[in-house]
């Protein structure tokens, strides 16, 4: 304990530090984000980079950092969630969900397999229903996923949870999401309603189960708003879908309960445009960006000239290496992106959100539910995880 | 006073209480200077929950669900530097707990798929019966020349060139007789190409009898082939290229580029066995054209007219799924047929390449 002795006395003078006054502010709860955008860039570069390096490995140390800075820059009532998921947790999830997957996904590939091979003119049928299935199968995980995201969020110590089927969800999504592919989209509000309230109506902030009011007014409501949009979807490069998304948002939200705690969401569609614009030009700059930068760099090092403009021997390097490497950049830059534009997306919330109401701490108590051991290996698995 | 707010792990509702450090100690007093909870420093942690220069949040080592919110950021600064103790919580792990974490699971993954998934596929080729097998191998004969050509599959079948064939394998020892259940085909596509599908298909192109300039060649390729056939070859590929590419998209699925990972590792296991398959084939062929009578030279011959077109001439030897054709080449003339005479009459190669006529 040396090092300790070394400590100067006052420190342990705490009349000569500078101190917080008594935080009151669980009185009046509020929402808050604080990430800093730079942080944040720096950290899913660098995750980006080692993810590069490690051909993949680090991910479960990359997602938890990552959420770790995200819970613990969010704070209610003036105190900060924290994300207590360990990566180990992460991979033995992957294991043991791979255990099961690995068979279903070779049995789905050798079904493909036959059945494009007895009629090659479908074979992109096949393909595109396989990839609808998983795409179905990926809600559920998501919703599993879910689920041990908030076993591992704690607030003042107390876990969150969440209940509910994950089957059901994914049933419920797929509903929710053909009704609107059979009325050209018509439907939407309806389906965004429903399975935000499935979610919410199914997330326990400790033994306290987050409720949606339904009785203060439908989204019958978002429809003339909505069908404005909808009109204006082609013309305007579906950037008016912001405007119907903010709307979306301070109805959805604002019906949102924890106890008597209420939000009043106040964000307009130029903000949500917002959140959005820049990082999708980024992306596409950036896509754009890589893609000749992969071309570049081959006809430079290795001689191959994938444009086919005659400089070099293409015959140098096999086939597959231009479009490897320019889909391996591409995707990079898509997974910082959309990791860049999570951050983005809670600070817009953060700003717009603001509580009412008066929160009653003394009756949020420790969730009886005991955090399950492991998860979200399926999320993994279709790479649904995004967070 | 350092005010500190110590949440219990039962309730939302902290206790405001003046937090009091020692060099080894801190206490919680309550208003009248009673002390309510105290710990050593090295039975608390620094939550994970901790954001730099912020108020410090301190778990107990012994109750993981409580919190000590400390509201005062320049604490949190000097115990970071000061105190060793305090560590972060018990979501982090030391580094070899981590390399060897990392290590266990480069293993598992490594056994699964060089030694697994190989396995594997050998032991679910006899768990297919051979019925099965025949009609897979039917639907990819019928597919395979669709995707070359685009077209249907159009076979030649031209009386004497079909003769001319049967004769061919029966030199060969592999008509009906042999047990192998052959359905050897000549497909009209103009590449010179020929393919053994699982279930004793073999699909010859057209383009390679234009291409051969002897009924030797013809004569080694098929027997090359009927190598795959006896060995199940295109079953097993099949179903280990499936095995790979499985595992590779459950394990890699949530990193970016993971379907490109899945098929560069598809190509680059898949050839290394597929090199050891065309070894095997062709030492099948060798001992069948020797039995047979038939010189190896036109086998040979074959094999150095494909040098330089194909995939000796990349670089990449080790991702191509052919051994290298000089190396196969030498191999079929190391061996001698004493008394060789041609695989097929004139007249009847003249009928065979007129097949599709």
């Amino acid at each position: 304990m040396s090092a300790v002795s070394d400590v100067p006395e006052d420190l342990y003078n705490p009349t000569a530090l500078p101190t917080a006054p008594p935080d009151a502010s669980h009185r009046r709860p509020a929402l808050a984000y604080d990430g800093r955008g730079r942080e944040v860039f720096g950290l899913v570069i660098g995750n980006a980079f080692l993810g590069l390096v490690t051909l993949g490995l680090n991910r479960f140390w990359a997602r938890t950092r990552y959420r770790r800075y995200l819970w613990n820059h969010v704070s209610f009532a003036g105190d900060r969630l924290e994300y207590m998921g360990r990566p180990d947790e992460l991979m033995v999830g992957l294991f043991a969900t791979g255990a099961i997957f690995v068979p279903v996904f070779v049995a789905l590939g050798l079904a493909i397999d036959l059945l494009s091979f007895s009629a090659p003119p479908f074979a992109p049928l096949y393909q595109a229903g396989a990839f609808v299935l998983i795409f179905i199968l990926g809600q559920l995980a998501a919703f599993r996923a879910r689920r041990f995201r908030l076993s591992r969020t704690t607030w003042r110590g107390l876990r969150f949870h969440q209940d509910g089927s994950a089957f059901g969800y994914m049933l419920r999504w797929l509903g929710w999401t053909v009704l609107p592919i059979a009325t050209a989209g018509l439907t939407l509000p309806f389906r965004n309603k429903s399975l935000y309230r499935y979610r919410m109506r199914h997330t326990w902030v400790g033994d306290q189960q987050l409720t949606y009011d339904d009785d203060s007014g439908s989204p019958w409501r978002l429809m003339p708003r909505w069908f404005l949009c909808w009109l204006l979807l082609g013309p305007t490069l579906f950037m008016s879908y912001a405007w119907y998304r903010a709307a979306e948002l301070r109805h959805i939200v604002a019906r949102t309960r924890l106890g008597t705690v209420a939000p009043t969401v106040v964000i307009s569609g130029w903000r949500v445009l917002k959140i959005y614009f820049w990082p999708v030009v980024l992306a596409i700059v950036l896509v754009i960006g890589v893609s000749v930068l992969a071309n570049w760099l081959l006809i430079y090092f290795i001689g191959a000239d994938t444009f086919g403009y005659g400089l070099a021997d293409r015959s140098k390097i096999p086939p597959w290496v231009q479009p490897l490497l320019q889909a391996v950049l591409v995707l990079l830059v898509l997974g910082i992106v959309q990791q860049f534009l999570l951050h983005r997306e809670l600070r817009a919330i953060g700003e717009a959100l603001s509580l009412e109401g008066r929160l009653d701490a003394a009756v949020i108590r420790q969730s009886p539910v005991r955090p399950r051991r492991f998860g979200e290996g399926l999320a993994d698995a279709l790479d649904v995880g995004g967070l | 006073m350092t005010v500190a707010r110590y949440f219990d792990g039962q309730s939302a509702e902290g206790r405001t209480l003046e937090a009091q450090f020692t060099p080894e100690r801190l206490e919680l007093l309550d208003a009248e200077n009673r002390t309510v909870k105290a710990w050593a420093l090295r039975d608390l942690w620094r939550s994970a929950g901790q954001v730099a220069d912020d108020r410090l949040v301190l778990v107990p080592k012994d109750a993981p669900e409580s919190r000590v919110i400390i509201d005062n950021p320049t604490l949190e600064y000097l115990i970071r530097q000061r105190i060793a103790d305090l560590r972060r919580g018990p979501q982090s792990r030391n580094w070899k707990g981590r390399l060897g974490l990392v290590a266990a699971f480069v293993a598992v993954c490594g056994f699964f798929i060089f030694y697994g998934v190989p396995n594997l596929a050998a032991l679910g080729v006899h768990l297919i019966p051979k019925e099965t097998e025949r009609r897979i191998g039917e639907v990819v004969a019928e597919a395979v020349p669709y995707m070359f050509s685009g077209k249907p599959a159009r076979y030649c079948e031209s009386r004497e060139g079909r003769a001319a064939l049967d004769r061919l394998l029966a030199r060969l020892s592999l008509g009906p007789s042999s047990g192998l259940d052959l359905k050897v085909r000549v497909v009209q596509v103009p590449i010179a190409n020929a393919f053994a599908a699982p279930g004793g298909h073999i699909v010859v192109f057209s383009g390679l009898l234009d291409d051969a300039n002897e009924p030797d060649s013809i004569a080694g390729i098929l027997a090359h082939e009927v190598g795959h056939v006896i060995k199940r070859h295109a079953l097993r590929r099949w179903l280990r290229e499936r095995g790979t590419t499985g595992f590779v998209d459950v394990l890699i699925g949530g990193v970016p580029g993971a379907s490109v990972l899945t098929s560069v590792a598809d190509v680059a296991l898949g050839s290394s066995y597929s090199r050891a398959d065309e070894a095997e084939a062709d030492a099948i062929a060798l001992d069948l054209l020797a039995k047979a009578g038939i010189s190896t030279k036109g086998l040979a011959d074959f094999f150095d007219s494909i040098r330089g077109q194909g995939d000796g001439a990349t670089g990449a030897w080790w991702l191509s799924s052919h051994p290298p054709t000089e190396e196969r080449g030498n191999r079929a003339r190391a061996v001698t047929v004493p008394n060789a005479t041609p695989a097929l009459d004139a007249a009847d190669w003249q009928a065979l390449k007129a097949i599709c006529r």
